[in-house]
């Protein structure tokens, strides 16, 4: 019974990490109606933004650890949306009315450019993520460990999606964002400026994405260049299957694959846990290709 | 449509590289291994430009299918305990090498279906996330040397056959598309809905096309793993699905002389860059995404034209 | 008996009734013209009877054969062709090869003879060959054979997808809005084009479009559809003085 409750301790903390980085992959689908591959890499510069500045914040700022873990993580989302940006507007920008294909061959060579130019900067081998904050146990009884570190980063992701909901559900740009999404024609006609409504989503999504990775990295330290492959690859299954596009989908994919991911490596192999996202996913798409809360669109001739 | 060319061609090409193979002893062992590796990539960049250049199905799986023929040959020779010289070598070889592109072709079945019902992104990420299961399978199978790799095999591959398959498979892509049936790739990757609209089985062509495509990786599987002698899970790898991808868009996606001049060149560059080797793959992105801002067809493409390749952005009006 | 009968067809697209109970005949040797405002429904229609989309109910019977179920491509082999409205030809294929792909279903080859070509191939071949020189000559294309279908100027675009539809050998060929976009001058020669198809190729001809002098001067009978339900059936003279229409259409104006 213990042991059950700390997978889905466990669970809820990986898949609410997923859940923010599928946040991104949805918001730029909904928007540009294409897969950004190199949103995980985005999210492996943030990993390497906090490593970078934790140890500068706490030696010039010196506030209380947790003051510093905020602001570790502020530095990694605010990088990596300028990050975000910057690649939407040299690689995806020129390509806006190009055929998919050309924009999804740009994305993968994106995210390439990102893992491998990773290994030059930061270096291939893999390093240790620095503590933020002493992780203590509040409960610690047989089978049954809950840590202050993952209650904190489940936390800090929930708060992170209600804020986001916020932005979209509740400010202009928000608006101006489901409008955008809903039809870029219609919008532009509206007034809105489509370019800085993408740039708005990249920056978001990225900024998720960089509160991921220092999450991500405080419960799995050892971080590398190529580290942003699979996370990245599952929170777009996660994406996928709550529907691409759809906000509380992401949200819930986050959670399940989190879940499932930690219940094949507690009880069955860790060597599985890959492939049992990738099978999640194909067979996803084979039953409800549109996910568990997206609406099925037929092309229209 | 000349009515023996091709075939001349193929035989021509056959008898060159049983020539050619007696000069191996004379060349070095570093460049003869380069040779060969031209040519296996040849045949993977060659069978990948069938499902995506051709017909038009975006596939990031094709390691997956060079994985299986891999394993399926070393286990049938290692199992029969084939010698190179021996007499039952050659015909033991090329049944071992069948073998493994037929369960190849199987899986590209399985991987051809979803791609009825998928496009782009969504296919590409599904045929990521097929190589990656098969990946993972094998790392756990432990007959197959698990994590730790497949050792012992016959060094059965030599030139001849390398080239042989390149031949061949040249041949069958030449004849193929300058069939009547064979307009049918192009019509179904220019436009399903007007495909359908003359009477083209788009489904035909797709699961076409994968299971020819994914016969001949693992043809190349194969001959790959009778070369090096050693393999391992992590040779097949998405890197390596990616860097067959980056030949074809390279040389031209739907170009059959593109994509050949790309893979020799893209097989060579590393080596050539020997001394900067951390740069390699930062110069292939930057190749992948230098060429599709600039000149979406490929260095060596221009025979046909990819706009509208897939669909227009629907978002563009 | 008519070639083609819509019993009752409707098709829903989530909550919007794009096509409502819509019942129509069209005989062997029709010209009927389906016109209405811009939303109507009518390449719905086209897409329903073509296998694009299902009808959510009723029967599409086409020489006595129900379509439920068929493929579009089972449904081109039963001969039914049809054009775009906003024209789709192959961005890769020349006008040759074009016109090539529409003749797939003369070859009785496949996969493996394509490749290993024996005798018998080359023997197709030089039939479709003739087929396709034949088709393009007919219709005055042979001068853009190696020209890219879709670098072509407009009009002959649109007469290269209509010779695409009709190289399959329909016995119904459908026509989406040929007209658009063109000038007099190449509407003129549309209409000669129809008149040519009719007499050459013995099949039934349905029109949408939004052009009357094109419809009224080559349709034999005229359906009218305003909000996916038909509102008037007849010759183009009652349709012209039917007060359902003239309302249909200003109302839509207004
Ligand atoms: N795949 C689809 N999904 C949702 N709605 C659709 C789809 N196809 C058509 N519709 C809707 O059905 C209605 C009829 O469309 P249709 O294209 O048949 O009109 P039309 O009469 O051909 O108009 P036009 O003269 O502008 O070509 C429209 O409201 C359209 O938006
Ligand atoms: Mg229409």
């Amino acid at each position: 019974m213990n042991e059950l409750l700390q997978q889905v301790i466990n669970g809820i903390s990986l898949g609410s990490i997923y859940a923010l980085i599928a946040l991104g992959y949805t918001m730029i689908y909904g928007i540009l109606r294409f897969i950004n591959f190199a949103h995980g890499d985005v999210f492996m510069v943030g990993a390497f933004v906090g490593y970078y500045f934790a140890p500068i914040i706490s030696k010039f700022f010196g506030g209380s650890p947790f003051a510093n873990g905020l602001l570790v993580m502020a530095a990694a989302m605010i990088i990596c949306a300028v990050l975000g940006v910057t690649i939407e507007k040299f690689a995806y920008k020129p390509l806006r009315s190009r055929p998919k294909l050309t924009v999804l061959i740009t994305a993968i060579g994106m995210s390439l450019f990102l893992e491998f130019g990773g290994q030059l900067v930061f270096g291939p081998d893999p390093k240790l993520f620095p503590a933020l904050m002493p992780s203590s146990a509040i409960v610690n009884t047989e089978n049954l460990v809950i840590s202050t570190n993952s209650l904190i980063v489940i936390i800090t992701a929930f708060v992170l999606m209600i804020l986001l909901r916020t932005i979209v559900y509740r400010t202009k740009i928000g608006a101006a964002m489901r409008a955008v999404s809903y039809n870029h024609y219609a919008a532009s006609l509206m007034g809105i400026n489509i370019n800085t409504v993408i740039s708005f989503v990249f920056a978001l999504g990225s900024s998720l994405a960089g509160a991921a990775a220092v999450l991500y990295s405080s419960v799995y330290p050892s971080i590398n260049p190529l580290m942003g492959i699979f996370p990245g690859l599952k929170a777009f299954i996660a994406a996928v299957l709550g529907g691409i596009g759809n906000l509380y989908g992401a949200a819930i994919g986050g959670l399940i694959i989190g879940l499932v991911e930690t219940f094949v490596t507690g009880y069955i192999s860790s060597t599985y846990r890959d492939a049992i996202s990738f099978s999640i996913l194909i067979l996803i798409l084979l039953i409800k290709p549109s996910g568990i809360m997206g609406k099925f669109e037929a092309e229209k001739v | 449509m000349n009515r023996h060319r091709s075939k001349l061609v193929l035989l021509a090409s056959l008898v060159a590289a049983g020539g050619l193979s007696f000069l191996q002893p004379y060349i070095s062992p570093y460049y003869f291994q380069i040779i060969i590796y031209i040519g296996i990539n040849i045949i993977l960049a060659s069978s990948l430009n069938l499902i995506n250049g051709f017909a038009g199905q975006f596939s990031l799986g094709h390691a997956g299918f060079m994985a299986i023929g891999a394993y399926t040959a070393s286990v049938i020779t290692t199992a029969m305990n084939l010698q190179p010289g021996t007499t039952l070598a050659i015909p033991m070889f090329l049944l071992a090498l069948l073998c493994g592109g037929l369960i190849a072709s199987i899986f590209g079945l399985l991987v051809g279906i979803p791609s009825l019902r998928l496009k782009g992104d969504y296919l590409a990420i599904t045929t990521l996330g097929f190589g990656e299961i098969i990946r993972v399978i094998i790392q756990n199978l432990d007959f197959l040397g698990a994590a730790r790799g497949f050792t012992g095999i016959a060094k059965l591959a030599d030139f001849f056959w390398v080239y042989a398959f390149v031949a061949v498979l040249i041949f069958l892509i030449y004849n193929l598309i300058h069939s009547t049936y064979g307009k049918g790739f192009m019509a179904v990757r220019d436009d399903e809905i007007a495909s359908e609209a003359v009477g083209i089985n788009v489904t035909h062509y797709k699961v076409v096309a994968f299971v020819t495509g994914a016969f001949f990786a693992g043809i190349a599987g194969g001959l790959y793993a009778h070369f090096v002698t050693y393999i391992n899970p992590s040779q097949f790898g998405f890197l390596r699905s990616f860097e067959i991808v980056v030949m074809v868009v390279v040389g031209g996606m739907g170009s059959i002389g593109g994509v050949i001049v790309a893979a020799i060149l893209l097989t060579i560059l590393p080596e050539a860059l020997r001394a900067i080797a951390q740069y390699r793959m930062v110069i292939y992105s930057l190749l992948l995404i230098i060429i599709m801002l600039a000149r979406p067809q490929g260095l060596f493409g221009g025979g046909i034209s990819i706009k509208r390749f897939l669909k227009q952005n629907p978002e563009q009006t | 008996m008519s070639i083609l009968s819509l019993q009752n067809c409707s098709i829903k697209f989530g909550g919007l009734v794009a096509v409502s109970d819509l019942c129509l005949e069209i005989e062997a040797d029709d010209l009927l013209g389906l016109i209405g405002p811009n939303g109507a429904g009518k390449t719905t229609v086209f897409n329903f009877i073509t296998g694009v989309y299902q009808p959510t109910s009723g029967r599409v019977v086409f020489n006595g054969k129900d379509l439920a179920g068929l493929k579009p491509h089972q449904i081109s082999a039963l001969g039914i062709a049809r054009t775009f409205q906003n024209i789709r030809l192959f961005p890769s294929l020349t006008v040759y090869e074009t016109v090539q792909v529409a003749l797939r279903k003369n070859i009785r080859y496949g996969f493996m003879q394509a490749v290993v070509r024996p005798n018998s191939l080359f023997q197709q071949e030089r039939e479709i060959n003739e087929t396709i020189k034949e088709i393009l000559n007919f219709f005055g294309l042979l001068p853009y054979q190696r020209e890219m279908a879709t670098a072509l100027p407009y009009g002959i675009q649109r007469r290269v997808e209509i010779v695409r539809a009709l190289a399959t050998k329909p016995r119904l060929l459908l026509l989406d809005e040929p007209a658009a976009g063109m000038n007099p001058a190449e509407k003129n020669e549309l209409m000669g084009l129809i008149g040519q198809v009719r007499e050459h190729y013995r099949c039934a001809v349905f029109l949408i479009e939004h052009d009357m002098k094109v419809v009224m001067g080559i349709c034999e009978r005229i359906a009218v559809l305003d909000y996916g339900i038909k509102i008037a059936e007849g010759i183009p003279r009652e349709i012209q003085n039917n007060p359902k229409v003239v309302e249909a259409y200003l109302g839509e104006k207004a």
